[in-house]
């Protein structure tokens, strides 16, 4: 781009590492932040993205290595006057004005008591928009503008808390802002970037899209808690990046893979699915089947379960499972879907509830005589269940939330595959589970695919996709881009197609 | 809403000093109402400790057990009710205006119960159909059903009761009235139904966790409808035994009725299942408070110590409960 960044740099992060349990997360990482520059963090999952953002901004601090801003050590003072971090969340009021949101970073120009003089905070709010090329209609409500919008918004009500010395010489970090923006929008938020650097600050974006990346001053690549690439944008090309974001994560272990079996029969076959962000979606699933469905961030790998089961009502597109259309959640449970949530805490199970309540719950109907529960029977169904799934310990009346992520994680998966699915629908099934549990819930989804079913993926880890599915749906903006069967299942192949990318080889 | 689970959550553990500060925490509401009235059966002995002053503090819960026991149902499926006074007390306006309007008692009894199917049909259609807060649609019931007690009484006070009513209320059953023996056949019918039933489960996901209880199959909005249909059909049923045990109806005996079985309901859910709204807990705070109560009357205060105790006692309660709930968090 345009503006030309300070040779003197604004922060420099050398060799700072950090650690949590005994696991290293960030291994001797030196980067430097200059004031008028743009740059993008790229990284997959567990890459140590967020553990470098919270320990710029304070959350966390690092076990050894130097943080430096303008040659000094950046300590709490100067990260709360210097450093500003907006998130994904924006945290903005929805039904407020836009000039609320942002005058109430500044406690409305005045004292708590004082009059609020309107006309002057007004003045000073269009300044700082215009100081990034920016205009609002600050009566408008937050919840009626769009993503860059509000993102906009978020930005000015952080340099108005910056002061007097304002956005000049600030580093400002932005956690994933394109995520849930369109490619238009994605556009204009990275305009807002270049502007804000324009006007004087180093601008830190976290993206999982590599075509944005391009159009960052710089591009830093992390895995594994290292820096594999760091360097000027221009020149660099797409592969290069793809490249050094990929490779096998150093705790991966996977079963063998199962053979793909080419003529089995047919047990589900979706047409044309539409809602929240899918735009016609077609799926089929036969006997045996372990597909995997991912994008992006955003491209509608999240929904297309829920939409799949009509556990969220679809637009449109039909779902017809053994000859029989679905159309509502207790069809598609009546028909042999099970569906396994991402967010296992909030719609796995009922955290306060025991492990053995959570495990028959969709099954009590089978355990109950003359309109009571046997509770031997429940127990039993219960350590069978808990057994089967490798939970540890196999205690019955724990509570489901006192379990860890892993064992959580087996019991919702367990209380599905006792009804014998025919299809299994999993949202994200390993986040945030560690290794020995991941070894365990795959080789579950391997023999559930081998006792007959199907077993349907959506995820965004490629590399685990590409282990374990014979088949993988590429999204983009809601639409099936891609479909990789045989040899051209890999990482490498699902990273490209995501984004985009022609292949390089 | 209102979740249990916030105010305490359940403590697991093998080592035997947890085993017994989680049986403390159980059973201390029961232990407290034990202690209470031993203290007050050594302090008092020849006015509280009598089988006259026993009796009295049984019956005088009989209907305030039965409204409990209700609010208990929507509550445990999460839906916070706060209009079980007022449902009773219009049941109970209804059965007594059509008394003097001349209309048959079995057809009377039939109408107080369909006014109770009536309100559980509206609160159902506002709270689960259109979405309305539980909270603010059962407090506005509750003003309203206030207003609907005075309009079919004419603000009167109605005497003209038949014998049958009075009866079905009064006769005494192994020294107590009958109205005492539906709130603990009630318990015991509650009781079964939370901890044996499907049902029971199905009430207790549904206000713990309603997406999960939707992913796992369970039909929540029946189940929420039901259990506002069962709670409004219960408080019916506690105005027909009202008018029966008062052998009249004051319209404005609404309010007397309100605080007291919230209070139990949420005393009783720190007590026997903690973090959970349930029957047996409600029963032993509900009788904790009325120990509490009477003895500070016998002992001589007056009047505005019922509810000052009865404030105290559950903020304390709930105080207690999150100290413990922290302390198991660290």
């Amino acid at each position: 781009m345009t503006t030309i960044p300070n040779p003197k740099p604004l922060v420099s992060v050398q060799k700072l590492t950090k650690s949590f349990d005994g696991g290293r997360v960030l291994n001797e990482i030196s980067m430097e932040l200059r004031a008028g520059e743009t740059r993008a963090l790229l990284g997959e999952n567990g890459s140590g993205k967020s553990t470098l953002v919270k320990i710029l901004s304070g959350v966390y601090h690092m076990d050894s290595g130097g943080l430096l801003m303008e040659g000094r050590p950046l300590d709490p003072q100067t990260i709360r006057q210097r450093v500003t971090v907006i998130h994904q969340d924006l945290g903005l009021a929805p039904e407020m004005s836009v000039f609320d949101n942002i005058a109430v970073g500044i406690g409305f120009g005045g004292s708590p008591f004082a009059r609020i003089r309107f006309a002057s905070v007004r003045k000073h709010i269009e300044g700082v928009l215009s100081g990034i090329d920016s205009a609002l209609d600050l009566d408008a409500r937050v919840d009626t503008l769009t993503v860059p919008e509000r993102t906009i918004v978020a930005v000015a009500r952080a340099i108005m808390r910056l002061g007097e010395t304002g956005i000049e010489n600030a580093l400002f970090i932005l956690d994933e802002p394109t995520a849930v923006a369109t490619g238009d929008q994605a556009t204009t938020l990275m305009k807002l970037m270049h502007d804000m650097a324009a006007a004087g600050a180093a601008v830190l974006f976290i993206t999982h899209r590599i075509a944005e990346a391009m159009i960052a001053d710089h591009v830093t690549v992390l895995r594994d808690g290292e820096i594999v690439l760091d360097a000027q944008s221009t020149g660099l090309e797409d592969f290069t990046i793809i490249d050094a974001m990929l490779g096998r994560r150093l705790d991966a272990y996977y079963p063998d893979k199962l053979p793909s079996a080419p003529d089995a029969e047919t047990l589900l076959v979706a047409r044309g699915l539409r809602g929240e962000v899918l735009d016609g979606v077609d799926v089929d699933l036969h006997i045996g089947d372990i597909v995997g469905v991912t994008g992006i961030g955003g491209m509608g790998q999240d929904e297309l379960p829920q939409i799949l089961c009509a556990a969220i009502a679809r637009e449109a597109g039909t779902v017809v499972m053994d000859g029989q259309t679905i159309t509502s959640y207790t069809e598609a449970l009546a028909s042999g879907i099970a569906y396994v949530p991402a967010n296992r805490r909030r719609d796995g199970g009922w955290i306060s509830g025991t492990a053995k309540e959570n495990i028959s719950l969709p099954v009590l109907d089978s355990l109950t005589q003359f309109g009571r529960i046997r509770p031997r029977a429940e127990r039993e169904l219960a350590t069978t269940v808990m057994t089967r799934t490798q939970v540890r310990p196999v205690e019955t009346d724990k509570t489901f939330g006192s379990f860890s992520g892993g064992n959580q994680q087996k019991m919702v998966v367990g209380k599905w595959l006792q009804r014998e699915p025919k299809v299994l629908l999993l949202h994200e099934p390993t986040q945030g589970v560690d290794v020995g549990a991941r070894r365990d819930l795959l080789q579950l989804v391997n023999d559930t695919a081998q006792s007959g079913s199907a077993v349907l993926i959506c995820s965004n880890d490629f590399d685990q996709l590409a282990e374990i599915c014979q088949r993988i749906l590429v999204l983009y903006d809601g639409k099936v881009v891609d479909e990789l069967t045989g040899d051209r299942v890999s990482e490498g192949n699902i990273a490209r197609s995501a984004q985009r990318i022609r292949s390089h080889q | 809403m209102v979740e249990p689970t916030r105010l305490i959550k359940p403590a697991f553990s093998n080592a035997l000093t947890d085993g017994v500060r989680t049986s403390l925490s159980r059973f201390a509401v029961p232990l407290i109402a034990l202690i209470l009235f031993a203290t007050y059966s050594f302090v008092i002995p020849d006015i509280f400790f009598t089988w006259g002053n026993v009796r009295a503090m049984l019956n005088s819960q009989a209907i305030v057990l039965l409204l409990a026991l209700a609010t208990t149902i929507p509550v445990r499926a999460g839906d916070l009710d706060f209009s079980p006074a007022a449902v009773m007390t219009g049941s109970g306006a209804t059965l007594a205006a059509s008394f003097a309007a001349g209309v048959p008692w079995q057809f009377s009894v039939m109408l107080s119960l369909a006014f109770g199917l009536a309100v559980g049909a509206i609160h159902a259609f506002f709270i689960v159909k259109v979405g309305v807060d539980a909270f603010v649609m059962t407090l506005g019931s509750l003003i309203a059903l206030g207003g609907y007690a005075y309009l079919v009484t004419g603000s009167r006070v109605l005497v003209d009761v038949p014998q049958e009513i009075i009866a079905f209320s009064t006769t005494p059953l192994f020294g107590m009235p009958l109205a005492t023996w539906y709130g603990w056949i009630l318990i015991f019918i509650v009781w079964y139904v939370y901890e044996k039933t499907p049902v029971g489960r199905y009430l207790l996901f549904t206000g713990g966790s309603r997406e999960a209880a939707r992913l796992a199959g369970v039909r929540v909005p029946l189940v929420r409808t039901l259990a506002l249909f069962s709670s409004a059909l219960i408080c019916s049923f506690a105005g027909i035994v009202l008018v029966g045990q008062f052998a009249s109806l004051d319209p404005s005996i609404g309010p007397s009725y309100l605080l007291q079985p919230a209070t139990a309901v949420f005393l009783g859910a720190t007590t026997i299942q903690v973090g959970r709204y349930n029957a047996w807990g409600t029963v032993f705070a509900l009788y904790l408070l009325v120990i509490g109560v009477t003895g500070l009357q016998l002992l001589g205060a007056t009047q505005w110590l019922n509810s000052v105790f009865n404030g105290v006692a559950l903020v304390i309660a709930i105080t207690v409960a999150r100290i413990a709930q922290k302390r198991h968090a660290s």
